[in-house]
């Protein structure tokens, strides 16, 4: 799959109507709102990594399913440290039938951070045999850090296949307690373990996009 | 009493021509909650937390997200206090023939008070009827309603009253704490164990009057209750409004569960505050099924206020045709060590609306504190509609907190097997719906339970 960058390819109205085939990269600065429309028969994928784009990072995506057989792909990976505050907010919208979209959330909070994850799926009625799923798996990894999650339904339509999950925790003390007992230092099996979480979308992003 | 029941010739119609002798008229004023503490012969203080309430309700505006229109409730049409003048009566033979007419039309059996250990049907705002089991009171409980709890039992109620839902908690609580009536308070003392299941009916009985019960329960420390109430409400044409406040207080070891069958005729307002405090190893358990009403709101609450202690709620909401069922599940940690598990289950039929709203929250101090939220969603036809917005809010490192939700809808296949089978169309959406329910229906009592599978099967048959 060829790679565009978006900060090259998004207009300047802030939607992009996706061409099929392409995985997009998020590489905006710190704030940005836009929409990304798939139409019929268009397949696309969607990685972003937020963090390094400053102290306060703001995402306001929506993904708009407009065209029948229209499929996404969508990983995130968030990153938080020091006092760094992130949000995202993100539409899944499925206007016309037939639609799939696929919405993987991955964050880690640091220190003093905080995350904040709004994300909603909304099937309109015309959009019947769609499929629409939303995962989210955030990693606390200070006891100051802070993360709010908020995966949402609204749902119009009964022929469709819809789900979200959501899950907060620390690192699993079984999974640290065997690297331990293997002669990995505390520090190196809490690096370990961060980064075999992070590991699931990072193998997602394209070799040459900006924060590998 | 035979003739009192030949009136009802049209089914369905609940609706009972009753007179108050004491009517507080319509609208709310100053002098309408001075009105209703003057007939209640309530305290200085008591009278003070009412108008106090009063000025918070005016000063409130209506929460922006309700999600529907409430401007059919004219809250200054509405009545909001009307009461018999009549004492609460211990035996069944001083009911008057009227009151047992409605009871009958409510469908209490005779023989099944009996082994309610005390029953208490809430007559509009008094109390008609409230006998106590003589085990019961040998047992140190107390069993009353908000008046006599607050008038005769001070020491014991007034402590924790207001405190676990504060007036200005939202608008309709501070609406509560302006013009309660009627309602039960209990007592549960130290170390005692009620097997028996306290039951409570409530029911409205006049015309665009707002039903504004206050519960409060305190449970001494290692006793364990639970407390049952159900709902029918009179059909009528205009809106009526029901904003009720429940309290709940574990003391350390305590255990209580509340269980609410909620079946208002389609014209009610339902805005119902429902909170309690779990403290050390504490347990609280929600029980709660909505089936009725135009609109409910309602989002019961566990505050994990002592180590180990545990939340629980487990939610059935059905949403029909022209109703909006907005329920849902507040657990918040703020001690170690505590658990949480929320069960919801919605089903929207036709238009009807069915909506999880829901908040699990940790916070900073709170260690090793674990929840679990699972939300499943059916829907019946094309139009039907279903919605879910938790929010999880985790401070720190050491809790593990999880929500998963799901929707689905009866296949086709389903229906084409059930048939084969010899079944009707109609049954067998019944039988899938009691399927998608069953998991939780085995949480009632189980009267309520059969009961419940009964309706889903006729609701189905309508269908």
């Amino acid at each position: 799959m060829e790679c565009e960058k978006l900060s090259t390819v998004l207009p300047a109205d802030g939607i992009l109507n996706a061409p099929d085939g392409f995985c997009f990269i998020d590489d905006l600065p710190a704030e940005a709102s836009y929409e990304l429309r798939l139409d019929t028969h268009t397949h696309c994928k969607f990685v972003l990594h937020l963090g390094p784009q400053g102290q306060h990072i703001r995402r306001r995506t929506i993904f708009s399913l407009c065209g029948e057989n229209a499929k996404l792909d969508a990983h995130v990976l968030i990153q938080a440290a020091g006092n760094q505050c992130i949000e995202w907010l993100g539409i899944q919208r499925h206007l016309v039938k037939n639609t799939e979209s696929n919405l993987l959330i991955k964050s880690t909070a640091e220190n003093g951070a905080k995350i904040s994850i709004i994300s909603k799926i909304i099937i309109d009625a015309p959009a019947t045999e769609s499929c629409a799923h939303f995962q989210n798996k955030n990693l606390v990894l200070s006891s100051r850090a802070r993360v709010i999650a908020r995966p949402e339904l609204e749902i119009h339509a009964n022929d469709v296949h819809c789900s979200h999950g959501a899950t907060i925790g620390g690192i699993d003390p079984t999974e640290e307690f065997y690297l331990r007992s293997r002669g990995i230092s505390q520090r190196a099996a809490k690096t370990i373990l961060q980064r075999a979480f992070a590991e699931e979308i990072l193998c997602q992003m394209p070799n040459d996009a900006p924060y590998n | 009493m035979s003739e009192n029941l030949e009136e009802f010739a049209t089914p369905g119609n609940f609706s009972y021509a009753t007179e108050y002798a004491h009517d507080a008229g319509r609208g709310l004023r100053e002098e309408t909650v001075r009105y209703i503490s003057k007939v209640k012969n309530e305290p200085r203080w008591l009278l003070n937390f009412r108008l106090r309430a009063l000025k918070i309700f005016e000063a409130m505006p209506i929460p922006p997200w309700i999600p529907v229109d409430l401007a059919p409730l004219q809250f200054d049409q509405i009545r909001y206090y009307l009461a018999k003048d009549q004492e609460p009566k211990r035996r069944w033979e001083d009911v008057p023939d009227e009151v047992k007419a409605t009871f009958d039309r409510l469908g209490v059996p005779e023989n099944e008070r009996k082994f309610l250990a005390g029953v208490e049907a809430q007559f509009d705002s008094e109390m008609a009827y409230a006998s106590l089991r003589q085990s019961l009171a040998e047992k140190g409980v107390i069993f009353v309603n908000s008046t006599e709890g607050l008038l005769q039992h001070e020491s014991i109620f007034r402590p924790h009253f207001g405190k676990v839902v504060p007036p200005a908690d939202n608008k309709f609580s501070a609406l509560n704490s302006a013009v309660f009536s009627g309602g039960s308070f209990i007592y549960i003392p130290k170390g005692a164990k009620l097997e028996q299941p306290l039951q409570a009916y409530f029911r409205i009985n006049a015309e665009q009057f707002g039903q504004f019960e206050r519960t409060l329960i305190i449970v001494d420390e290692d006793a364990e209750v639970t407390y049952l109430e159900g709902c029918t409400a009179p059909r009528f044409e205009s809106s009526t409004l029901h904003a009720a406040v429940v309290e709940l207080i574990a003391m350390p070891r305590a255990k209580v569960q509340y269980i609410t069958v909620q079946n208002w005729s389609s014209n009610v307002y339902n805005l119902v505050t429902k909170r309690g405090t779990a403290r050390e190893s504490a347990e609280i358990r929600w029980i709660d099924c909505n089936i009725g009403s135009r609109l409910t709101m309602k989002y019961p609450c566990v505050v994990l206020a002592g180590t180990r202690a545990r939340g629980e709620m487990v939610s059935i909401s059905v949403a029909h045709h022209g109703q909006y069922q907005d329920t849902g599940a507040k657990m918040i940690h703020n001690a170690s060590h505590t658990s949480s598990h929320i069960m919801a289950k919605s089903i929207s039929i036709q238009d009807g609306v069915a909506a999880y709203r829901g908040t699990t929250r940790v916070a900073k101090s709170a260690k090793n504190c674990k929840n679990y939220t699972r939300c499943d969603a059916l829907m019946i036809h094309p139009e039907s509609v279903s919605k879910t917005s938790p929010t999880l809010d985790v401070n720190g490192n050491l809790a593990q907190v999880q929500h998963e939700a799901t929707v689905s809808r009866v296949s086709d296949e389903q229906i084409r097997y059930l048939r084969q089978r010899g079944l009707g169309e109609s049954q067998a959406m019944g039988l899938l719906v009691n399927g998608f329910l069953n998991e939780l229906l085995r949480e009632f009592p189980m009267e309520y339970g059969v009961e419940l599978k009964r309706l889903m099967e006729m609701e189905m048959e309508q269908r």
